[in-house]
């Protein structure tokens, strides 16, 4: 009795096991992760914010706080968001993630720091965004 | 290296449950080894180092995810908070909402079985007024687990110690439902208990004495709730989100286990009694406060002839962060044994800790812990109570460090003032 237990407990983890790795083969293109995702956490981790105005910079603690819980700063640091409403809708969706810890206040301040630090280190992408965004 | 998976086998159940209770010395050297403790060392922490994509606690969920320690873990690993538990509790499969904010379970993008595990590595020095101070490999095993469809998930936890391979943990996982709403079961040779802050994710090198600390009636030496037995457990549970991601859960669960047989050499499976039944309620709320109530009540058999013990046990355990770096947490249990033994009267037992744990900046946590355990609470001299202080400081994402500080006394007797320091290295 006991080694029948225990060939049931042994058969459906090696079951398990097999139904992984062949449910996986037609899933080969898929990858791990991301690789714009890996190349953004490859990235600067940093933000020289010396330069900003004052609030700003209280901005910026709040944002590398809050944001490097789940992820690398480098990650929305290096990513192609650089418009107002694509911030706006990226921390709406972060603020809802279980555990975030992301209030109502934090999401504005980091909404601040990401909205103003796009239009002066990521000038060239904002505009180029601006230029071909439809007109309202 | 043959896999045991013999359910009698004894001292296979021995060793892990002596470890678990901090009894034993690490590995016994039989033989005199082909490299040194020293070699063994430093070929673990260079792979460590060199390895690419590392990272604490369970390694391949952070890869898998792509997602850092502080995801599941607060304030360092292995301590989990509601999302650790969330995850674990939903079979792997990570808390998420969707673009429209829905909450939905996220399964692992991993494909194969062996992308699951971690290996990890625990090197302590433990020294103490009677034992000669040495630095030991305590522990190198393989844990993890994952969802392998949208219904079944397994998990496994498996020790290498002296040349043998032992299965600690070895369990299948159903869910079915929804995200706010569903059922599961667990399957296999488990850990019964749900709140599991006290033990596996622990900040402190030792367990609490309620948790480690075996009963013993008349003949039978006792067992504890952090021993894995062979069972099933039905769940129901109910997952909320709220503002800012704060997570509301409740778990139900009555599990149905073989409970352990004494023999001789200790511990085994008690394969003819599925007579033990324990019944949980736990509640997370918030980042990751926790309370839950646990009730065991089983029988073991020992000796020749055969005498019976019947076990109760009641715990209820929870914690509180009372700021963003201040965790407390407790717990009380109480015990009782009823041998069928001749002569041998029922024992009482009953225990509490407290337990609070400070963030020293973001990789940093000290704690202190008070606690008190009466295995027979009609015998004031074996009555055990100590502090248990000390700090634990992750240095690299792989790479854990702690040192620890116990001064238990038995009665009025002091046991012994044990400094213990450990190494955790994770892939």
């Amino acid at each position: 009795m006991r080694r029948i237990g225990a060939a049931v407990v042994l058969t459906t983890m090696v079951l398990a096991g097999l139904t992984r790795v062949v449910g996986a083969q037609g899933k080969e293109k898929e990858e791990p992760a991301d690789p714009r995702i890996l190349a953004y956490d490859k990235g600067p981790a940093k933000i020289d914010v010396s330069k900003y105005p004052v609030d700003i910079q209280s901005s910026y603690k709040v944002f590398a706080s809050k944001c490097t819980k789940c992820h690398t700063l480098a990650r929305p640091i290096n990513c192609e968001f650089a418009l107002d409403d694509e911030w706006e809708r990226y921390i709406k969706r972060m603020m809802r993630k279980p555990g975030s810890g992301v209030t109502a206040e934090n999401g504005k301040a980091i909404f601040e720091f990401l909205a103003y630090d796009s239009k002066i280190r990521k000038k060239a992408l904002y505009d180029k965004k601006m230029a071909s965004a439809p007109k309202q | 290296m043959a896999l045991r998976l013999d359910p009698r086998d004894v001292q296979n159940v021995t060793r892990r449950t002596e470890r678990r209770q901090g009894q034993t010395g690490g590995i016994p050297m039989k033989h005199r080894p082909i490299i040194t403790f020293w070699q063994r060392f430093i070929l673990v922490f260079a792979s460590v180092l060199l390895l690419p994509a590392m990272s604490e606690a369970i390694p391949a969920f952070s890869r898998q995810f792509n997602a850092k320690c502080s995801t599941c873990h607060t304030p360092v690993p292995p301590r989990l908070n509601n999302v650790g538990i969330l995850f674990k509790r939903m079979g792997y499969r990570m808390p998420d909402t969707d673009d429209e904010g829905t909450f939905i379970l996220k399964d692992k993008p991993s494909r194969s079985v062996f992308e699951d595990f971690s290996i990890v590595a625990d090197f302590r020095n433990e020294s103490s007024r009677d034992e000669e101070s040495r630095f030991k490999l305590d522990e190198l095993m393989t844990i993890g687990g994952g969802a392998i469809n949208k219904h079944l998930a397994y998990q496994g936890e498996v020790s290498f110690v002296d040349g043998q391979v032992m299965v600690e943990t070895l369990e299948g996982h159903l869910i079915a439902g929804r995200p706010e709403s569903n059922v599961t079961a667990r399957f296999g040779i488990l850990v019964p208990g749900l709140w599991t802050k006290d033990s596996t994710q622990r900040l402190t090198v030792s367990r609490p004495l309620l948790n480690r600390t075996p009963v013993s009636a008349g003949g039978f030496e006792g067992f504890t709730l952090s021993d894995a037995q062979r069972g099933v457990e039905v769940g129901l549970n109910f997952n909320h989100l709220g503002d800012a991601g704060a997570i509301r859960s409740t778990f139900l669960s009555v599990g149905v286990y073989d409970g352990l047989l004494q023999n001789p050499a200790g511990l085994a499976f008690d394969a003819r009694n599925f007579q033990n039944v324990v019944v949980q309620a736990m509640h997370l709320w918030g980042d990751s406060h926790s309370v839950a109530a646990l009730w065991y009540h089983g029988n073991a058999e020992y000796g020749a002839p055969a005498f019976r013990n019947t076990t109760d046990r009641f715990t209820v355990m929870g914690n509180y962060r009372l700021t963003s770096g201040t965790d407390m947490l407790a717990g009380v249990g109480v015990g009782r044994d009823t041998p069928t033994e001749p002569q041998i009267d029922r024992v009482s037992s009953r225990g509490w800790f407290a337990e609070v744990n400070q963030s020293i900046g973001p990789s940093t946590a000290a704690f202190v812990r008070y606690e008190r355990f009466e295995p027979d609470t009609t015998i004031a001299d074996i009555r055990v109570d100590g502090p248990t202080l000390g700090v634990t400081h992750q240095l690299l994402d792989n790479l854990l460090l702690s040192a620890e500080y116990r001064g238990l006394r038995t009665g009025s007797v002091l046991r012994g003032r044990d400094v213990v320091v450990r190494i955790v290295l994770a892939y």
